[in-house]
């Protein structure tokens, strides 16, 4: 487990397909099994790597008991929380709301890991552009004159763009988090 | 504020000099520390949910979504051997039985009903598999060789800190069953019901109790309710053993038995 950590740490790829291989099925298990859909099950387990993934790049993070314990209780909760918030009954199961896990981490962690996961989903909804503009920018590291070309707009437009995306996204930040609070 | 040296500094694209200086400035302004961040967070997701997204494309190649959602069920392979091994008893007893009275007191005696083949499927378990071996292996193989002394033994060991203790208690109760150490069997059935089992597990719980009582002789009121439980639980998974075990309760036949 520590070995597939590390790896996630340093964001390989194959760390994050084995992540997959190995626990996706069980935590559609447990959204199919709560009216959940297969659609559901993937946008799920997504937001449970990605948590994962953020926690492990903290030194002092420790999962208690086995990785596919954590990651079937990591989309558990994010199942249920969804289902809470768009205010769904769930009718095939008897079974309790999931304790939230790491509930020993101080509120401060726990808010950091509420804007992360916020802002996540604001990337995920933002435009097809600024996606693009932003993963040029910080997954493939390109200067800016090449991704002039790639997306087709002037050296000295880009910068600006991505400003803009980047205001877009804390403003859906904001909004999300007024809407929770 | 200046996004552009924010977006540098990101980027990685400052040399050791202007990184110096504007590390310097951050820590003299908390609301650049804080810009500084929310950039880096943003940078930081976009390539995990790139990765993601990579991973996923790769993987939808393979129909690696559509495949069936794992549970932890046993084999079914497993329990169906087992099933056969029972249905074939069953007719085999049938077969040597001479005399109505002795066939009476083989089939509706109370050992003779809660000697009824049941179907021990247990979807909904919490899978427990790394990948390799199910760590459940040996006590599950104990259990179809018929060795209950070693599933029992395998299966105590397990501890409560297990994220599959619920499921081991479970497997723990049927070995006893075997073994006809009813009582034990009731008090491990019971606990797998107090631990808040999945929806599965319960049902095979209760389903035990059911059987433990009977072949026990504890055939009183609590009996009878929880019989009643499950053969009118149209959800429950052994609702129609149930109500053939109430019919059968119910014939002529039973009140043959001596």
């Amino acid at each position: 487990m520590n070995e597939l950590l590390d790896r996630l740490r340093k964001g390989e790829k194959t760390a994050v397909k084995q992540l997959y291989e190995q626990y996706y099925h069980h935590c559609k298990w447990a959204i199919l099994n709560s009216d959940g859909s297969d659609d559901d099950a993937k946008d799920v387990f997504q937001q449970a790597v990605v948590s994962l993934w953020n926690k492990v790049e903290s030194p002092d993070f420790q999962i208690k008991s086995t990785l596919k314990g954590y990651l079937y209780n990591s989309c558990r909760y994010i199942w249920w929380n969804s289902l809470k918030k768009n205010k769904k009954m769930i009718s095939t199961t008897n079974e309790e709301m999931p304790v939230l896990i790491d509930e020993d981490e101080s509120a401060e962690k726990q808010a950091k890991e509420t804007r992360l996961r916020l802002l996540y989903a604001c990337i995920d909804a933002a435009n097809e552009g600024c996606q693009r503009l932003l993963e040029i920018t910080y997954f493939e590291r390109l200067p800016d004159k090449e991704i002039a070309n790639i997306i087709n707009i002037g050296a000295n437009s880009v910068r600006g763009k991505r400003k803009r995306c980047m205001d877009k996204l804390k403003a859906c930040v904001k909004q999300k988090q007024q809407n929770n609070g | 504020m200046d996004n552009q040296n924010i977006e540098r500094y990101i980027r990685q694209l400052m040399d050791e000099a202007e990184q110096k200086a504007f590390e310097e400035e951050m820590s003299q302004d908390e609301t650049l520390q804080e810009e500084v961040e929310f950039y880096e967070d943003v940078a930081s997701l976009v390539r995990k949910r790139k990765t993601l997204m990579d991973v996923q494309t790769e993987l939808d190649t393979t129909d690696f979504f559509s495949q069936e959602a794992k549970t932890v069920s046993m084999p079914n392979r497993r329990f169906g051997r087992v099933r056969s091994l029972l249905a074939y008893a069953a007719s085999f007893l049938v077969l040597v039985v001479a005399g109505t009275t002795w066939w009476a007191n083989a089939n509706y005696s109370n050992q003779g009903l809660a000697g009824m083949e049941y179907d021990y499927i247990a979807s909904g378990m919490t899978a427990r598999n790394d990948g390799t071996q199910d760590p459940f292996a040996d006590g599950i193989d104990a259990i179809e060789q018929g060795d209950y002394d070693a599933a029992v033994a395998f299966f105590e060991t397990i501890p409560d800190t297990d994220e599959s203790y619920t499921e081991a208690l479970l497997y723990l109760a049927y070995a006893q069953y075997e073994q006809s150490n009813y009582q034990a069997t009731l008090d491990v059935a019971q606990q797998v019901i107090t631990n808040q089992p999945t929806t599965s597990n319960r049902f095979n719980a209760e389903w035990l109790i059911v059987q433990a009582q009977l072949a026990s002789g504890k055939t009183d009121t609590d009996f009878e309710q929880n019989l009643e439980a499950i053969a009118t639980n149209d959800n429950h998974d052994f609702q129609v053993q149930a109500q053939e075990l109430q019919a059968k309760l119910n014939s002529l036949w039973r009140n043959l038995v001596f």
